[in-house]
């Protein structure tokens, strides 16, 4: 005879046991909900909220010392027909477009060069991330003083080489394309960081079987390492998209949206309409404008990424 | 035992958080809202937009006022300009509003469309016109109405290298056009010594500029000069649509064009005028008597001259500092605001230490004159300030896109046709007009 209490118990020991799905809430979300809770306070209170008010205040005429009135969709119509918005819209896709590609292509490049073992390799990792930590109003403030026209380094050198001298941030011409540089600079070690967590994340089983099969470096680099990276090659992307698309300070310090408006980009004009021409309802509009562009960027961006894919 | 010790962490770090957003909000709607204390002294806010040198002659002026007596206290705050403002109109939203606001006269008008200034508050302080110089007194009107005390007057002059006049053979400042231009190009001079008039000068290699001035905003204020030395002054506070007389603006332009293209005597680009001055890489420049406290650093024999004479009449770019008093339903303080702002003009002799001129004749007569500042005092009789409409601080912004910065850089950083130059300022112009 059986007993049925083995028996039961064996039986149950056969029987599959009921999966158990975790709660989010369970003991580690709580902990860990703890622990996000003060940055999205501060999130929700300083930047999500502000973004929020903005939408309403962009269908609103409010010169800060009076009551907001609401005009409906005129600021929308002013902005589609407001030529200094679309000087700024044309400056800031040129800058993204001048900045974008040194900023993947070199901070790739310094990435794989520092990911290699050799004496000095965390010395130059740190000499590259400097540029980031530095204020970007300091950063402003010594790079122009480096372009000056007259007593700057810059030309200092190109004359002792017998070139001109060139008006880098005090000609139209040029001027975006120098502040570019900066942002290239201050920019190109903090892609470096995200790169080559990118890279020491990349197995090591795939380089020693790419060896095994006899691949040269080239086609380890094309086949393996890019093909790897293309996750953090599109974070990248998209946070050096929003950098650009939002940068202020720089700009802010060396050249103000000028010489006459050849710098003015999107943000420098909404902090124009909005702080010192104290049009918040306008100002808002334009964040709007600029929110709805750069979700239709990363969107685009996306799509790309995963039609390669497939 | 560790998940507790997590939980402990994170909930001290919250409470650090927000205890430390309390003390500030505590902190700041104490200094925003002072009023009266319990010892009876009535405590006031007062705004200034002075970051240089000056900053420290305003400070010295809010301590001096704050130990002559004990019914008020002073709570003093400058930082640039435009932020400023813009703190100034928050808080008045916030309903802790700043009782006395610094602001030149051309931005008052804006202050005034937006009805955040009490006009009756300054009625009431009976001051006299005979008083103020009154230039500054105009500027402070606005359809008649008073809404502002003045508290200085500020312009360009020439600054000029003596040292440096004497080694080219020149003994005095230039006061027309033709001298400013000779001098200028005998004072430009190469790596290898010569000068712009000389044969074998080389543009591309000069070490001494014979003529330096800012290259922003301020060149259109020169440009202004220079229209109303034509007798020519397009702007008005109530304008509505501007039609600009194309020969006199260009004629204008095109002097400051041939300055930097023609005669090569003027580095472009250039950042700061003042300071290439006190460097002795520039010869003479173009600048304010806000300057004038900063110069005691310099080493070598310098001063200052009228603004020269370019065109048929005499006329300078100059702008006056006012004290507003901002609608403030709280009569205690606004009564001590009254009392700080009738004390500041009265003894705004000491305000002249930072190169101001105080538009009180009585504290400019009892002024120290600082060195250099005779030259401004001169130029009083004919300075022409830009006028207070609505929305001059959009067509007269510093910062892009401003009409006005856009057709100073045009002229002097892209060379471009000085008609077209016109023709673009009158487009923008209107624009912001009809804005």
């Amino acid at each position: 005879m059986l007993n049925t209490q083995s028996s039961a118990s064996a039986a149950g020991a056969c029987r599959p046991k009921k999966s158990r799905t975790k709660s989010p809430w369970g003991s580690q979300g709580k902990v860990a909900a703890l622990f996000l809770a003060p940055y999205l306070i501060i999130f929700t209170i300083f930047r999500f909220g502000p973004s929020v008010a903005g939408i309403f205040i962009s269908f609103t005429k409010w010169d800060l010392a009076g009551k907001p009135v609401f005009v409906s969709f005129d600021n929308f119509k002013r902005l589609l027909t407001d030529s200094n918005f679309h000087v700024s819209l044309l400056n800031t896709l040129i800058f993204f477009v001048l900045t974008l590609p040194p900023l993947i292509l070199f901070s790739l490049l310094l990435a794989i060069f520092l990911n290699q073992k050799m004496h000095g390799r965390n010395v130059g990792r740190a000499i590259a991330i400097i540029p980031y930590v530095l204020i970007p109003a300091v950063v402003g403030i010594i790079w122009n003083w480096m372009y000056d026209d007259n007593f700057g380094i810059l030309n200092y050198y190109l004359k002792q080489m017998g070139s001109p001298s060139v008006h880098w941030i005090t000609s139209s011409k040029t001027a975006l394309a120098s502040v570019a540089v900066v942002v290239v600079w201050t920019y190109i070690g903090y892609n470096m960081v995200l790169f080559l967590a990118g890279l020491q994340g990349i197995p090591n089983e795939l380089y020693e079987a790419s060896q095994i099969d006899g691949a040269s470096k080239t086609q380890t680099f094309f086949k393996i390492t890019l093909p790897m990276l293309k996750p953090i090659t599109s974070m990248v992307i998209t946070l050096t998209l929003v950098n650009t698309v939002q940068l202020f300070d720089q700009i802010y310090v060396m050249t103000n949206g000028g010489p006459g408006t050849s710098t003015l980009t999107m943000v420098q004009y909404l902090y124009t309409s909005a702080f010192q021409n104290y049009e918040l309802g306008y100002g808002s509009t334009i964040e709007i404008a600029i929110l709805i562009i750069l979700v239709l960027i990363i969107w685009i961006q996306n799509r790309l990424m995963k039609s390669e894919e497939m | 035992m560790k998940r507790l010790v997590c939980i402990l962490t994170a909930c001290a770090l919250l409470a650090a958080g927000f205890t430390g957003c309390g003390n500030k909000g505590s902190q700041s709607s104490s200094a925003a809202s002072a009023g009266q204390t319990t010892t009876g002294t009535t405590e006031i806010n007062f705004y200034g937009g002075w970051t240089g040198a000056d900053l420290e002659k305003m400070k010295g002026l809010v301590s001096d006022f704050n130990a002559s007596q004990t019914a008020v206290k002073v709570n003093f705050t400058s930082q640039q300009w435009t932020n400023m403002f813009t703190k100034f109109l928050a808080d008045y939203q916030a309903n802790s509003t700043p009782d006395v606001v610094a602001m030149h006269t051309f931005e008052m008008g804006q202050f005034v469309k937006m009805g955040v200034l009490d006009s009756n508050a300054i009625k009431s302080m009976n001051l006299k016109e005979s008083d103020y110089v009154k230039t500054a007194w105009d500027g402070c009107l606005s359809d008649g109405v008073l809404y502002g005390v003045p508290l200085d007057i500020n312009m360009h002059a020439l600054y000029y290298n003596k040292d440096l006049f004497k080694s080219a053979g020149i003994d005095k400042a230039p006061a027309t056009k033709d001298e400013l231009i000779a001098d200028a190009q005998k004072l430009t001079v190469d790596t290898s010594g010569k000068n712009s008039t000389e044969s074998g000068f080389n543009a591309k290699s000069v070490k001494q500029y014979g003529f330096g001035f800012l290259q922003n905003h301020h060149t259109f204020y020169q440009i202004y000069a220079l229209m109303n030395q034509q007798g020519y002054n397009p702007f008005t506070r109530e304008m509505t649509k501007k039609t600009l007389d194309k020969t006199k603006t260009a004629n204008a332009i095109q002097f400051f064009e041939d300055l930097a293209y023609k005669y090569k005597v003027v580095p472009i680009g250039e950042k700061s005028p003042i300071d290439d001055f006190k460097a002795g890489t520039v010869a003479m420049v173009v600048d304010g008597n806000w300057q004038l406290s900063g110069m005691n650093t310099v080493t070598f024999n310098w001063d200052t001259a009228v603004y020269p004479q370019i065109f048929e009449k005499k006329a300078v770019w100059g702008a006056s500092e006012l004290l507003a008093l901002p609608k403030n339903s709280n009569s205690t303080k606004q009564k001590a605001a009254q009392t700080f702002v009738k004390w500041l003009s009265d003894n705004s002799a000491k305000w002249a230490l930072s190169g101001q001129i105080p538009a009180n004749i009585a504290a400019q007569k009892a002024a120290t004159n600082l060195k250099g500042i005779n030259a401004y005092k001169a130029e009083l009789d004919y300075v022409t300030f830009l006028p207070a409409h609505p929305k001059a601080t959009k067509i007269f912004s510093s910062a892009a896109p401003s009409p006005i910065l856009t057709a100073a850089q045009s002229a002097l950083l892209n060379n471009r046709d000085a008609g077209g130059i016109v023709t673009q300022l009158e487009t923008d112009i209107n624009k912001v007009l009809a804005s």
